[in-house]
């Protein structure tokens, strides 16, 4: 008979003798004999109570304590892996509510961030970029500052943080190796120049394309006057690179709504500047910054003037509607104007032009503007005013391609923009009618060797081999297409007591995808996420209710880019996932976080790195941590 | 069976072998005593608490007789409370007012009779004598050897910076 394997025999049960033995053993300090006079609260008592004085010390104190010997140490790193950390996670917690107005990009940096305070693991603060100042933070009392505004990601974190009713804008890097870069802090007066009454917000708009610079916004605050400005970060050591400097007088202060500098495009930050007028903004000043001088460029100025087809009865409808692509060399933006009082029995402006701004990122400059059409019977054949909600742009991946012409100094590209603007029947509530309007517009752009070559009004120059470029815009398609009725269905179904609504689309411009979400403001969970098809005319497709069969063709048809057939992920193949999240990894590229859409209320997430899943995470807060509004779709 | 005690005192005998007479409204303030005589009923020898010697059987007595009419914390209460706060009343402050041997060796008796509430103020007390000093001060107070190399000191410190006064 063949006996058991030697780790299959009974095992002796551990006695409540053994416990106490090995408590005993784990409070004798190997040194305690010697040290007759010791009194080391590690050798005198054990374990347990050891964790009752820690119970009583608040965090800074206990991680500070790690310095004490090599035994506190390893007691403390083992005590308080899940030990809560209260005061972080308030603080933490409230910073998630105070940036909820932020990307969705920033709540997720700082939701993973929360997500590893909480897990409070002891070397957080060399890998998070999180990095409160402690003096600040922990000290007992009223002083206790609130952390009014935070941003991180994995290589940098910037905070403002009130005390002493001062506010004080803090940054922190990571620098190589998990080293920590010296937590540098301005007040208003060494940020900007001038004592302000406080700092209200900050706001990271990205890291250039170097990963040298990261650009913030910060507000400040002199009685009721508002100074916003621009400031960039220069990595490492987050010195300031630069405040952009306030523009002209006429502006009471710029709006950055529009602001992109997308983390892998070189491109600069690029807004509108606006004046106050009737007690609303108005876009008056296209701006551009360089990321790398700080300079502050005017693109256009007068803006309502000076594009074609403006007149003096229009403005720029929306500044937030302001919609931005960059892409290499060329920032794409669509400026919506309208007229005043255009509807009867209504005030306000109602948008009646659309104009494609395109930026040379190179010089900054604007190279030139399209004056989009409209087909206005189109519109109105959907029933309703056009009454824009929104844009997205994305430029053809595959159209175009290098070609050379006779002359080995010329070489054109060509390339197709899709525009989709979205339209909504009732703007601010849930739309009771909806529309499309697409439009594709063909790009050449030709470049020469010659310091002369054509010239015409949109004629930009730069590059990186001084050569010229040309631009010839021929919109060459329009098209108008609704949406049908049952998505007011599915709204209508989920409405509450006719509370406010807000919609939001994200449309990808090239596949015809639709993403739409809806939620009231008091509860930012959507109550609806629905993806829709809005190409092939008028053929839509709820893929919430299709079949699984059908549901996989439409994932291998348009989510190409996570075809699930192709990486190793443990993902259900009769679901539909859509990116929700896109963050910077140093060393690899993007994560990208994955929402399991047909079970977005469980907030299923998935991590994926160059097509690797990395991580299945779900959240331990609330999901309205993230920009349900903001849902979008990356398929580049 | 055990049956219900009426005794009015008990005796508890110290690891140095003297016998203290304590009421047992007092006594009963140790867990462990007050689930031994319940246990046991009627007690007529002495208990022994052969972790505790006289001083500080007595000083534990002491303790228990200043705080025989407070309220029995509930044995589920949750601890977040007590945890808020490291404040002491003024009694307990003078009374842990001791040098550190006598103070550790209060707490492992309180630890051993199960008495909480004084656990938690020694525990409070050693806390609040941590609370906002250096590693370095701390060593000083406990007369703690430091055994990391320089180096490694100052990779623990640049670990926790982030936690460091600036």
């Amino acid at each position: 008979m063949e006996s058991p394997p030697a780790d299959s025999r009974p095992k002796r049960q551990r006695s409540s003798s053994d416990i106490d033995q090995n408590k005993k053993r784990k409070t004798v300090h190997p040194d305690s004999e010697p040290q007759k006079t010791s009194n080391d609260p590690l050798v005198r008592l054990p374990p347990e109570i050891v964790l009752s004085i820690l119970s009583f010390l608040e965090d800074a104190t206990i991680i500070r304590s790690c310095a004490v010997s090599k035994q506190w140490l390893g007691f403390i790193k083992e005590s308080v892996s899940t030990r809560p950390v209260e005061w972080l996670q308030k603080k933490f917690t409230d910073l998630l509510v105070s940036i909820n107005d932020a990307s969705s990009e920033s709540k997720w940096e700082a939701f993973l961030e929360l997500s590893k305070i909480s897990a409070f693991r002891p070397k957080f603060a060399s890998h998070s970029g999180i990095h409160l100042n402690s003096k600040q933070v922990s000290r007992s009392g009223s002083d206790v500052p609130s952390l009014c505004a935070f941003h991180a990601t994995s290589n940098h974190a910037c905070w403002i943080v009130e005390v002493d009713d001062e506010y004080q804008l803090c940054a922190r890097t990571r620098i190589g190796n998990g080293e920590l870069g010296p937590l540098l802090s301005w007040n208003s007066e060494t940020l900007m120049g001038e004592r302000l009454d406080r700092i209200s917000c900050v706001k990271f708009w990205g890291v250039d394309n170097d990963d040298e610079r990261v650009v913030l916004e910060v507000t400040a605050y002199k009685g009721d006057q508002k100074q916003t400005e621009l400031v960039c970060l220069q990595l490492p050591n987050l010195l300031v690179a630069w405040v952009t400097e306030c523009p002209p007088s006429t502006m009471i202060y710029p709006i950055f709504q529009g602001i992109r500098c997308a983390y892998n495009h070189q491109i600069p930050a690029i807004f509108p500047s606006c004046s106050q007028y009737e007690d609303a903004l108005w876009p008056i000043q296209l701006c551009i910054v360089s990321t790398k001088s700080g300079e502050l460029q005017v693109i256009k100025d007068e803006l309502e003037k000076d594009l074609p087809g403006v007149t003096d009865t229009l403005r720029c409808y929306d500044p937030s509607m302001i919609q931005f692509y960059g892409k290499n060399r060329w920032i794409l933006a669509v400026l919506s104007f309208g007229t005043e009082d255009r509807l009867e029995g209504e005030s306000g402006l109602r948008p009646s032009k659309e104009i494609l701004a395109i930026t040379d990122t190179a010089t900054g400059s604007c190279v030139a503007t399209l004056d989009l059409p409209r087909n206005n019977k189109l519109l109105r054949d959907c029933g309703y005013e056009w009454d824009v909600h929104g844009f997205d742009i994305q430029i053809e991946p595959t159209f175009g391609t290098s070609s050379d012409e006779e002359s080995s100094d010329v070489r054109t590209e060509t390339r197709r923009v899709h525009i989709v603007g979205y339209a909504y029947a009732d703007w601010g509530k849930h739309p009771s009618r909806t529309c499309f309007a697409e439009w594709v517009v063909d790009i050449a752009c030709t470049s020469t060797s010659t310091s002369g070559g054509p010239n015409n009004e949109s004629r930009g120059s730069g590059g990186s081999d001084n050569k010229e470029y040309q631009f010839a815009l021929d919109p060459v398609q329009l098209a108008t297409f609704s949406v049908p009725d049952d998505f007011e269905d599915v709204v209508e179904s989920s409405s509450h007591e006719n509370k406010y609504y807000k919609f939001t689309y994200r449309v990808d411009p090239i596949r015809k995808w639709a993403v739409f979400t809806h939620n009231n403001e008091s509860k930012p969970l959507p109550h609806v996420c629905k993806i829709r098809a809005i190409d092939a005319g008028e053929d839509y497709v709820d893929i919430k209710g299709a079949s699984a069969s059908e549901i996989k063709r439409w994932k291998l048809r348009h989510y190409r880019a996570y075809d699930i057939n192709d990486v190793s992920l443990p993902f259900d193949k009769n679901r539909l996932y859509g990116v929700v999240a896109r963050t910077k990894k140093a060393s690899s590229g993007f994560f990208d976080m994955l929402l399991d859409l047909d079970h977005y209320y469980e907030w299923e997430k998935y991590w994926i790195d160059h097509g690797e899943m990395v991580s299945k995470c779900r959240p331990q807060l609330q999901p309205d941590v993230l920009a349900v509004g903001e849902m979008a779709l990356f398929f580049e | 069976m055990a049956t219900p005690s009426t005794q009015a005192t008990v005796k508890l005998q110290s690891n140095d072998n003297v016998v203290i007479e304590v009421e047992r409204a007092i006594a009963e303030r140790s867990v462990l005593i007050k689930n031994m005589l319940e246990d046991c009923g009627e007690v007529t020898d002495a208990i022994p608490i052969s972790n505790v010697n006289e001083s500080i059987l007595r000083k534990v007595i002491e303790w228990c007789e200043h705080h025989k009419n407070d309220p029995v914390a509930a044995e589920n209460e949750n601890d977040d409370s007590r945890k808020k706060t490291t404040d002491i009343d003024e009694w307990d402050q003078k009374f842990m007012n001791v040098d550190q041997e006598m103070l550790f060796e209060i707490i492992l008796a309180a630890n051993f009779l199960d008495i909480k509430p004084l656990l938690d103020t020694g525990c409070k007390t050693v806390a609040n004598m941590i609370k906002g000093k250096s590693p370095e001060e701390i060593r000083k107070l406990f007369n703690i050897q430091n055994d990391f190399t320089p180096e490694e000191e100052e990779q623990i410190r640049r670990e926790n910076e982030w936690a460091e006064d600036r």
